[in-house]
């Protein structure tokens, strides 16, 4: 099982370029100017419910004219399961609204259950959804999520719709959403189903994707409801959105360091995810031309890619001159385009490798992306290879030497050897889980007290510390009897031993150095998700926008599925 | 009764064994083997908070096993403080399968909490393609690479410290089927008891870190 999974990470595809190394791909810096590609979990789900012809309908609305009560969004699968999605819309007062995932009042909240929810089940979901984590859910239902108005907007476009009138376009895409998620639990968590409930149901075979089945449902009941709040308050006047402008509005969502540690803890999930993405990016590379099909299709996409560029807002200084120079990038990009880079031997490798003289990170992401994109029907496949189960590779391999095991992490973690752990600009930060909230915290090692209870997530510290100790003891002995006298070591010994069999499976960078910052940690993740229009709040929290453009549920029918990744020149 | 997932189940078990004192790399096998023997409806955190209880404050270098070769061919495991912990006997174990799985005997003496062993040879029978018994006061459990053989009623009863015997079945058994995946029941004052462990791994809240330590702001008005 182990040897058909470590070749499955390997797709044996037509001739390939090389992948692109773990040295080059694994960097804080380069995971955090990732973008989405055609690869990502939202884009995978619309094809998917297009393909399939999932029936979605909104059986029950009862929400009154001041937006309070309840509605059920329903997903009915072509393999003959229904999600639905309940709804609670309530009467939030603003001083109770907050980003924060602490908060304990929302003005909606959600979750999705496992099939279709009778009288009863409402009335037992409407005693705990709206609690969120103070409330307790059943193993009936997949996910559990809240979100808040983004206000200006929110208020804008109901004034607006009820007096007859649309929006200003220029106030909807300042924002792009009109609500905000705050957190998307899934997995267990509060209650709710275990991932082995839905792991070998084909419908819900990607990372996340009944999560991403919420919020796109989610963004439905968002316009919905700003529709309805419009003909409650300007009755006959009132109209709807335009279909188009309504597209345009996304949902948002706010992102902290709780997610921060994921991509840490499932080593060979975050493995797949790369793995995949890389194995696009090099089926692409190894193309000798590029077909005109292709090629139209990627100046078009650089040029969508452009206006989204152009789109993307935040007041964080930072961002805003990586912005500014991906925006340069793109300029220079389609100057080689327009210059024949497309008829040149090897075109989509060619370009690759000039990116990586003339481009930022952000702009070298955004062209791995963009490459990728014309080549749906080489890469698509992958999108079932990224899926894992962490337990896969739970087990040590205690059998194996305790050289070679010192060898492997002189192979595979001569990054994490490098620096002085002891010197404090290398140990600034510790991981922490703060008691008053049980959420993951990043403190300051000098300066605050705690670090005695340091989470494992100072990976190339711990696994310096275990190469130390590996070099005193005996090199033939076996590692299960190193561990057994040294356990200290074991969660690093667990790590190098899935890293050696997974090349990506690693960050390879110090995650308590005083250079970390934590959204790149957000970003990666979030960008494989499919997230767009990166707005950093600060080191380590983000907000996002999702299915910004994508076809609504009562539109996928009639609409492209997977044509909004990047915003449509209209 | 409250029900709780394997996820939940798994998640307090970690944090209990770690507020305990266990390294990061036991408490996560703690994890996985509570969240097995909760999946197959074996007593799981109510042996866990016995046995953390019961070595709170102990050395683990009293608690490890040191194994020893007897004349027959027998290897027996023993720890030095007297009783053993079956987590850091059962995750030696599983590493180090593969001589039990080539015929030699292992005698694991004076064993707490005995059921917490069975995850260990359960792994160990999957890696192995073997199949394993463990045997402990009259109680026989077979386990093989497709998974355990239905259980003996008075495995749930068994506590310890008990010398338990591991050795390879020449036979595998016929695996009881997978149990379905649905809550599980997580009795209150269990809860409580491995909550009190887990609460240990908490860092108390300052101001300073209140305010710097999420990264966010406190209002969503815009």
């Amino acid at each position: 099982m182990t040897t058909d999974r470590v070749q499955s990470d390997r797709p044996d595809a037509s001739p390939t370029a090389p992948m692109r190394a773990p040295d080059q791909v694994m960097r804080l810096a380069r995971l955090g100017a990732f973008h989405q590609t055609r690869l990502s979990f939202m884009r995978a789900l619309l094809r998917r419910i297009k393909r399939d012809g999932w029936r979605l309908d909104r059986p029950v609305w009862r929400i009154d004219g001041t937006g309070v009560g309840v509605a059920v969004y329903r997903a009915q699968t072509d393999t003959g399961r229904t999600y639905s999605l309940v709804c609670f819309s309530h009467d939030l007062d603003p001083s109770l609204r907050s980003d924060r995932v602490i908060a304990e009042a929302w003005d909606a909240t959600f979750t999705l259950v496992d099939g279709a929810p009778n009288e009863a089940d409402l009335k037992r979901l409407a005693a705990n959804v709206p609690k969120q984590e103070a409330g307790r859910v059943s193993e009936q239902e997949l996910v559990l999520s809240r979100a808040n108005r983004s206000v200006r907007l929110f208020d804008h476009v109901v004034a607006r719709l009820a007096e007859g009138r649309q929006p200003e376009r220029a106030e909807i895409e300042a924002v792009g959403y009109l609500m905000r998620t705050t957190a998307v639990y899934g997995n267990g968590k509060f209650g709710l189903a275990d991932r082995e409930r839905t792991a070998d149901r084909e419908e819900l075979s990607g990372p996340f994707r009944a999560e991403m089945l919420a919020v796109w449902l989610i963004r439905a009941f968002t316009c919905d409801l700003a529709e309805h709040l419009a003909r409650a308050r300007g009755g006959e006047r009132a109209v709807a959105l335009d279909p188009a402008l309504r597209r345009r509005l996304g949902v948002g969502n706010s992102t902290g360091l709780g997610m921060a540690p994921f991509l840490v803890t499932h080593p060979l999930l975050l493995h797949r995810w790369i793995a995949a993405k890389e194995t696009a990016l090099a089926r692409v590379r190894a193309l000798s031309d590029a077909d005109a099909a292709a090629a139209d299709a990627f100046r078009s996409m650089l040029d969508r890619a452009r206006l989204g560029v152009d789109q993307w807002t935040t007041d964080d200084a930072r961002q805003q001159a990586r912005i500014g120079g991906l925006r340069a990038d793109l300029a220079r990009l389609a100057e080689e385009i327009e210059t024949g880079a497309l008829a040149r031997a090897h075109p989509w490798d060619a370009l690759i490798r000039w990116s990586e003289e003339a481009l930022s990170l952000e702009g070298q992401e955004l062209l791995a992306s963009l490459v990728i994109e014309p080549h749906g029907e080489l890469v698509d496949d992958l999108t079932r290879e990224m899926a894992a189960d962490e337990e896969s590779v739970f087990r040590i391999d205690g059998r194996q030497s305790a050289g070679t095991l010192r060898r492997l992490i002189e192979t595979h973690y001569a990054w994490a050897l490098d620096p002085d752990y002891d010197d404090p600009g290398a140990c600034a930060h510790f991981w922490y889980v703060s008691e008053e909230k049980l959420e993951p915290r990043l403190g300051r090692r000098l300066e605050e007290d705690g670090a005695a209870l340091e989470q494992p997530l100072a990976v190339g510290r711990d696994v310096a510390a275990a190469y130390r100790a590996l070099q005193t003891a005996p090199q033939d002995a076996p590692v299960g009897q190193f561990l057994i006298d040294r356990p200290e070591h074991r969660h690093a010994v667990r790590r190098v031993q899935i890293a050696a069999r997974h090349a990506y499976a690693e960050i390879r960078d110090n995650l308590i150095g005083e250079e970390l910052l934590p959204i790149d940690l957000l970003r990666c993740k979030l960008s494989f998700f499919g997230a767009t229009r990166f707005d950093p709040r600060s080191d380590r929290w983000v907000r996002i926008t999702m299915f910004q453009d994508a076809p609504f549920p009562h539109e996928i029918a009639d609409l492209p599925a997977d044509d909004w990744a990047y915003p449509p020149r209209l | 009764m409250p029900r709780a997932s394997l996820n939940e189940v798994e998640a307090l078990a970690r944090k209990a064994a770690r507020g305990a004192g266990m390294s990061w790399g036991l408490a996560e096998e703690t994890g996985k083997a509570v969240r097995w023997l909760a999946l197959y409806g074996l007593p799981s955190l109510a042996p866990l908070v016995d046995l953390l209880a019961a070595q709170d404050g102990a050395d683990y270098a009293d608690l490890r096993p040191i194994e020893t070769l007897e004349g027959d061919g027998r290897a027996v495991w023993r720890a030095s403080g007297g009783a053993l912990c079956p987590i850091a006997a059962g995750a030696a174990l599983a590493d180090l399968a593969a001589p039990i799985a080539e015929g030699r005997e292992t005698l694991l003496v004076q064993l707490r909490e005995p059921v917490l062993l069975l995850p260990f040879v359960a792994r160990a029978a999957r890696y192995e393609g073997e199949a394993f018994a463990v045997e402990a006061a009259g109680v026989h459990a077979a386990l093989g690479p497709g998974g355990p053989a239905p259980f003996d009623a008075a495995l749930a009863a068994a506590r310890g410290p008990v010398d338990v015997t591991v050795h390879a079945e020449a036979e595998a058994p016929a695996p009881q089927p997978e149990p379905g995946v649905g809550g599980v029941a997580a009795p209150g004052d269990l809860w409580r008891r491995a909550d009190a462990f887990a609460h240990r791994t908490y860092v108390p809240a300052s101001e300073a870190s209140r305010l710097s330590g999420a990264g966010a702001g406190t209002s969503d008005n815009d």
